[in-house]
């Protein structure tokens, strides 16, 4: 197996239904051992890049290699390498959790019996229940438990935390940095809980209105930017007198909280050296360099809501 | 907006009700038939539009109360009596004027009449609305007074207008009667709570693939009572096929869709055994009464009317809807090869069991045919009867010969609500004048082998196209 070649190679893909242009020319490349977080808002396309990965869609321009096969062309070799929790949640309903899990079981040689049955006893799943009268987060745990339950070496979660409870979501957390442990294994996780992906994500692509405006790892991306907090008492701060470019600023008397890029950051000490002012740098977290990043593409929360709604 | 004013708009917004507008327009060739026969006029269409106007109405409100979200608005927890109402009014009022151009008589007595042919159809209007706000599964009790209120109109409505007339008063009675209570039945708050985030499938998405397997899946979980963790015999039979197979093949894939597929069906087997059987015993009565038509010079017996092949056509109108194994419900390791020879093989599993469950049932009514009592025919000439005729056992094979092209609509239409509306009954009548065609043509059994392996190349055509070349999201099982 080679580690280095990527398992997913995107190049130039294009998407649209009708009017709207789903993906726009995006390239990209999975490598394995990582855990990727997918992130951006609703519509932007990142359910339905992760469907291109598994061939469901067929693109309109561009290419999806999966495994080094053609995404559309997946056949069961290489599917069963792959594990895919839908956004949906779509099961077999009429079925009992058990019977669904045996029916899943039978088509993988390699399913893993000890995970199954910790998983079971971890989230607490009722075996005797049908699968339809389960909760939306009872059914979530149920297809990750199908997901994972034979090892896939790629396994591809889309908004898989979304129905779990907080304690849930935790213990779903620890789960995905034990599978990481193997290093031949790669997840992408889709989430808007960027609260809980921060906490296991070593990669980020993040994504806007079809487009790739971020894929590089979590620790570049929280280096990008940075919180500056600048003290001094009467002093009225000016966004003009300050010698960087500054991409928020809130102010109160004797104290300034700026967002800039962490490059800046030196120059905002200089200043500080030379004035007297007492600055204070902190890392940003997930949601805030997500913000700052739309902010920066021109395009607010509210703008960029407005637009999926239309 | 207005409570009133929102559920107006419903009327052009929904298109699901666009179908049954048709169904109401067709009513209006009756009232025609009143200038035909002002001594004895033909109320059937006025009552049918109130049955429908009420089923309408109905479904709209349970629609409406069941979002969750109504629950706690404003004034929407009571039904929508004022719009029940209104509607019921407008409507009567209007279908009741062709009957004034009609009648003679002197004004107080015409006003009598008129007041008594609006009044029944309010009763119509007002049983029909609580018969289905009653009804939420299918079938059910409410709804199958409801069908017999339908069914009754036919037969009935001459019997009705004569009691109008001699006793317009009684039902206007009964009319006031009828509406008090209704008011009151309306504006209970227990409907809100009852149908607040329930699912059912409404006349108004019965074509919503989605929506449907929804239902469909929620219903047949709560038939299944057992939920123990022992595996039954197909599960058990399939699932060590599977683990037979060698590695993960093709092979494997097809008994898992094998699998999913006959699970799917074996739980509604008998029941759609028993429904076929009371269809073959309706129609075997309705056509077994000696009837004969005339096609062009020939005269086609009761024995080769088609329309008692309706029995071999009706599991096309199921295969429509049936949701083949193409679509991302749960990622098994099936690609899109697979998922194109498991959806042939579904279809042809399918249509084996429709076929010979189809094959065992005229079987069973040609054996039966000679103890079936004779009814008398109230309705013809006195003393005639009406003998019971079973479905032709040779004509067994339009079933496997137009299921594909059921299967083929389904898959190039499934996620098209609007074109699955119209393509049902498209397809149907489709069936019903193929059907006629062969029968006049006499076509002997090689054509009717060229013509099956047609349909089937046809259902293979477009699988593959949709397989290969298409989005596999969207309703799955």
């Amino acid at each position: 197996m080679n580690l280095a070649k990527p398992i997913v190679t995107i190049e130039n893909l294009s998407k649209r239904f009708g009017k709207i242009q789903a993906l726009d020319g995006v390239s990209l490349d999975v490598n394995r051992g990582h855990i990727i977080g997918l992130l951006g808002a609703n519509g932007c396309g990142k359910s339905t890049l992760l469907r291109h990965m598994i061939g469901l869609y067929l693109a309109d321009s561009g290419g999806c290699t999966t495994f080094g096969c053609d995404a559309s062309r997946l056949g069961p070799q290489q599917l069963a390498r792959i594990g895919y929790v839908h956004q949906e949640g779509q099961l077999l309903d009429w079925m009992t959790v058990a019977q669904h899990l045996r029916y899943v079981q039978a088509y993988y040689d390699n399913w893993n019996i000890q995970l199954q049955q910790e998983y079971i006893e971890d989230f607490e799943i009722d075996l005797k229940a049908r699968v339809g009268a389960l909760s939306p987060g009872q059914r979530q745990k149920v297809a990750v438990l199908l997901a994972i339950g034979f090892d896939p070496e790629l396994l591809i979660l889309d908004e898989p935390a979304s129905g779990l409870d907080p304690l849930a979501r935790g213990q779903f957390l620890d789960l995905l940095l034990k599978i990481i442990q193997d290093a031949s294994r790669t997840i992408i996780i889709s989430s808007h809980i960027l609260s809980d992906v921060e906490k296991v994500i070593d990669h980020a692509i993040i994504m806007k209105q079809g487009r790739i405006l971020r894929d590089c790892g979590f620790d570049e991306l929280r280096e990008e930017y940075v919180r500056v907090r600048l003290t001094r008492a009467g002093e009225q701060f000016d966004q003009a007198s300050l010698p960087v470019a500054v991409v928020s600023l809130e102010q109160s008397l004797g104290q300034a909280i700026i967002i800039c890029e962490k490059t800046n950051l030196e120059k905002l000490l200089q200043l500080g050296r030379e004035k007297s002012w007492e600055v204070e740098a902190e890392a940003l977290d997930l949601e805030e360099i997500y913000k700052v990043l739309m902010t920066q593409n021109g395009c607010s929360r509210g703008e960029e809501l407005a637009e999926v709604l239309s | 907006m207005s409570i009133m004013a929102a559920n107006l708009k419903h009327f052009y917004q929904r298109r699901g009700l666009w179908f049954w507008y048709l169904i109401i327009l067709a009513q209006l060739p009756t009232f025609l038939m009143l200038y035909k026969k002002p001594d004895k006029p033909i109320i059937v269409g006025f009552l049918m539009i109130n049955l429908l106007a009420g089923m309408l109405v109905a479904s709209l409100q349970k629609d409406t109360l069941s979002k969750a979200f109504t629950f706690c608005l404003p004034g929407h927890r009571q039904l929508g009596r004022k719009f029940v109402f209104s509607v019921g009014l407008v409507l009567n009022i209007v279908f009741s004027l062709p009957f004034v151009a009609v009648l003679d008589g002197a004004a107080l007595e015409l006003l009598l009449l008129l007041a008594g042919i609006i009044s029944i159809g309010m009763l119509y209007y007002f049983f029909s609305v609580m018969f289905v706000f009653r009804s939420d599964t299918y079938p059910s009790i409410p709804g199958l007074f409801w069908g017999l209120l339908f069914v009754s109109s036919f037969f009935f409505h001459s019997h009705l207008y004569l009691a109008v007339r001699a006793v317009p008063w009684g039902f206007v009675l009964a009319a006031v009667v009828m509406s008090i209570f209704a008011w009151i039945w309306l504006g209970r708050d227990s409907h809100a709570r009852r149908l607040c985030g329930t699912i059912y499938l409404d006349i108004m998405d019965r074509w919503s693939v989605e929506k449907a397997r929804r239902v469909r899946q929620m219903k047949e979980m709560q038939k299944r009572r057992d939920n123990s963790e022992r595996p039954g015999w197909l599960e058990r039979f399939t699932l060590s096929k599977m683990k037979r197979v060698e590695g993960l093949s093709r092979g494997r894939v097809l008994w898992g869709e094998f699998y999913t597929v006959v699970d799917q069906i074996m739980p509604r087997f008998w029941n759609a055994i028993v429904g076929m059987l009371v269809m073959i015993l309706f129609y075997g009565y309705l056509f077994g009464g000696g009837m004969e038509i005339s096609i062009g010079s020939r005269r086609v017996n009761q024995l080769e009317m088609s329309f008692m092949d309706l029995i071999y056509i009706l599991p096309v109108i199921g295969a429509m809807q049936w949701i083949l194994p193409v679509h991302c419900s749960l990622l098994t390791p099936a690609g899109r090869r697979e998922k194109f020879v498991s959806g042939i093989f579904s279809a042809i599993a399918i249509t084996a069991v429709a076929t010979l469950m189809l094959l065992g049932l005229a079987v069973f009514c040609s054996l039966i045919q000679p103890y079936m009592p004779e009814i008398p025919n109230w309705f013809g000439k006195p003393g005639g009867t009406i003998k019971f005729v079973a479905p032709l056992i040779s004509h067994v094979y339009l079933c496997p010969l137009l299921m594909p092209m059921g299967f083929a609509v389904g898959t190039l239409f499934g996620r098209q609500n609007a074109v699955m509306m119209f393509a049902g009954p498209l397809i149907f009548v489709f069936c019903i004048l193929l059907n006629v065609a062969w029968l006049l043509l006499d076509v002997g059994a090689a054509w009717l082998a060229v013509a099956t392996a047609g349909t089937w190349m046809v259902y293979v055509l477009v699988l593959r196209r949709h397989c290969m070349s298409r989005s596999l999201v969207g309703p799955g099982r």
